[in-house]
């Protein structure tokens, strides 16, 4: 060694590099005398060796943080342990960054502190940025929380804790799977969309529920730059359970429908059934009384023929409620098929006259026509005949002995069949509801009948694309107008 | 010339109602409770020149007996008129059907379909 010895060398050496260094970097004395500080230093503080030395730095520092980083410096010096910390310190325009201060003890070959090594580093713009990061993350209402590549919690807010019910000290830099450890399950979707997320870079977006909190949540994932994946999640829990509720509503509601459905099917099919077994032995029967009322054997017996006859005229009333029964089944399936054929309205409606002279001779009623020409369209006979019977009918039943008048006109492309009678009447509250299924406007008990009538009308009217409308005041009687497109 | 024709109905007062009527008009009638007797009768060397057959029977149906008759030569010219209830229910006739009488229909209509068939 030339004129010095190897420890002066080494001393410059390092002076020389922390001269000029880009880091503020300064030394003490082992009991915190500060006699050294580098160009930089100066350059940021804007101050001179005199204003510093020894405890001249109290001068940059923040007066409100000053006795906490006397506290800790003070420690240093009394223990010899290291000294971390981050404060601010004021520059020459007067304006404070925050640094990150770190001073390391230099000790001799006993162990003895030989002096204070002290570096500053400038950490504002990114103090700034974390700042920036964090009340963004804290200001979200998502929870939020980063996983670097091997599923380590790198980041999270404090919605985070909140939800997940943990602490930044507990879940920093250990395992989410270990953290959340229901998640570590190929069954889980936090487990099979995270790792999706992770290894194929694309964004995720799934509801899952986290049974150890009875939660639900619902989760965007999001790769980062970095190779680590962002996730933002809310609590949906009340949601779910709404619409778990609605569910769970909406099939105790569409059973009950299938229920109804099945019991009106049914329904339908007894109806079915029934007015076929009815029918055989009518059959029977009216064969039976036709056969004898053609034979000439009792030709000279009257007596016996008007008991056949009425026995006849029974079997066809049977008959007749035994179509209504199915009708009311056809009607009810909506498969309502028309036979089309050429029909002279006039003619029906007289036929029909004819069928009810014995009701209406009873009853007292006087059935009066007014057509003045024939009328023609295109029309279902039967059903037509079923459509002006059942008017007719009730227009007797309840006309109170007073006359019935139907008329027939044909008024451009439509035809008219009006049918009025002067009887009880039909009170306003009632009149749409008598064109339903089993419904009537008055008691059974006055009045019988399955309450299909008007229904069936209505129905076949509408088959035909036509109308039904009432007119009718309680006590005046009831007018029904019948509209049918002539085709 | 009345003809012979066969009626195949499984309610018994129906059957002996319509057979009176049809022997007091002059025509001689076969009768049958179900399809199987039917095609017994028909098999026995019977040729009517016509069947009324009604379609829900016990043992054999109006259906079942119509395709048997379908499969066979000598019985597939025989005209077949139903006579059943089941027509206003179901529009779906057997194949090779004439003509339809949906219970319950008038004397006239059914010496109406019968002379079509059966005076010669």
């Amino acid at each position: 060694m030339t004129g010095m010895n190897r420890d002066e060398a080494n001393e410059r050496q390092f002076r020389a590099m922390i001269e000029w260094m880009p880091q503020l970097a300064w030394w003490a004395k082992p009991d915190g005398f500060i006699d050294y500080y580098n160009p930089r230093w100066y350059e940021y503080t804007g101050t001179t060796p005199a204003d510093m030395e020894g405890w001249g730095w109290q001068s940059v520092h923040d007066p409100a943080l000053l006795p906490s980083v006397m506290e800790r410096w003070q420690h240093s010096i009394a223990t010899g342990e290291p000294f971390e910390m981050e404060f601010p310190l004021r520059g020459r325009d007067g304006n404070f960054r925050w640094f990150l201060t770190r001073v390391s003890p230099m000790r001799d070959e006993a162990g003895g502190i030989v002096r204070w090594i002290g570096m500053n580093t400038d950490i504002d713009d990114q103090k700034k940025a974390n700042d920036l990061l964090s009340s963004t993350l804290e200001s979200m209402s998502d929870a939020f929380f980063l996983l670097d590549p091997s599923y380590r919690m790198v980041l999270v807010n404090r919605n985070q804790e909140r939800v997940s019910q943990t602490t930044r000290a507990e879940t920093i830099g250990r395992s989410f799977w270990e953290v959340f450890p229901a998640t570590a399950d190929p069954a889980s979707k936090y487990w099979t969309e995270y790792h999706r997320v992770m290894e194929q870079r694309t964004p995720a977006h799934f509801e899952e529920y986290y049974a150890p909190l009875d939660v639900w949540t619902e989760v965007d994932a999001f790769p980062s730059r970095d190779g680590c994946i962002a996730v933002f999640f809310r609590d949906i829990s009340e949601r779910k359970r709404d619409e778990l509720r609605r569910a769970q509503l909406l099939e105790r509601e569409r059973e009950a429908r299938a229920e109804a459905e099945a019991a009106n099917r049914a329904k339908d099919e007894f109806l079915a059934i029934a007015s076929h077994e009815l029918r055989t032995p009518l059959q029977t029967l009216k064969l039976s009384t036709q056969t004898f009322l053609r034979s000439n054997e009792y030709a000279e017996d009257e007596k016996l023929r008007s008991r056949l006859v009425k026995m006849d005229r029974q079997a066809d009333r049977l008959v007749e409620l035994v179509d209504s029964l199915l009708d009311v089944t056809k009607l009810g399936s909506g498969s309502l098929v028309l036979d089309l054929d050429e029909v002279e309205l006039v003619e029906l409606v007289r036929s029909s006259f004819a069928r009810h002279e014995q009701e209406s001779r009873e009853a007292g009623v006087e059935v009066i026509l007014e057509a003045p020409s024939p009328v023609v369209g295109r029309w279902d006979r039967q059903r037509l005949e079923q459509v002006v019977g059942n008017l007719i009918g009730n227009a007797i039943k309840y006309g109170e002995g007073r006359p019935v008048h139907v008329s027939v006109t044909r008024t451009g492309e439509f035809a008219c069949v009006v049918v009025r009678d002067e009887g009880i009447g039909i009170a306003a509250e009632h009149h749409e509801r008598i064109f339903k299924r089993f419904e009537r406007a008055v008691p059974v008990t006055n009045y019988g009948g399955f309450g299909v009538g008007l229904w069936i009308v209505s129905r076949w009217v509408e088959a035909h694309r036509g109308t039904v409308k009432v007119v009718s005041t309680p006590g005046a009687g009831s007018t029904f107008t019948v509209e049918l497109p002539l085709r | 010339m009345h003809g012979r024709l066969l009626l195949v109905e499984d309610n018994v007062d129906l059957r002996e109602t319509v057979r009176d009527l049809l022997e007091s008009e002059g025509y001689a009638v076969e009768v049958a409770g179900n399809g199987a007797v039917a095609l017994e009768i028909l098999r026995a060397g019977c040729t009517p020149c016509l069947i009324l057959l009604d379609l829900m029977m016990p043992v054999m149906d109006g259906y079942r007996f119509c395709l048997e008759r379908a499969e066979d030569s000598t019985l597939a010219s025989i005209p077949v008129v139903i006579f059943s209830a089941m027509a206003k229910l179901d529009a779906s006739l057997p194949a090779g059907v004439e003509k339809v009488l949906s219970k319950p229909v008038s004397v006239e209509a059914i010496l109406g379909t019968v002379e079509q068939y059966c005076l010669a």
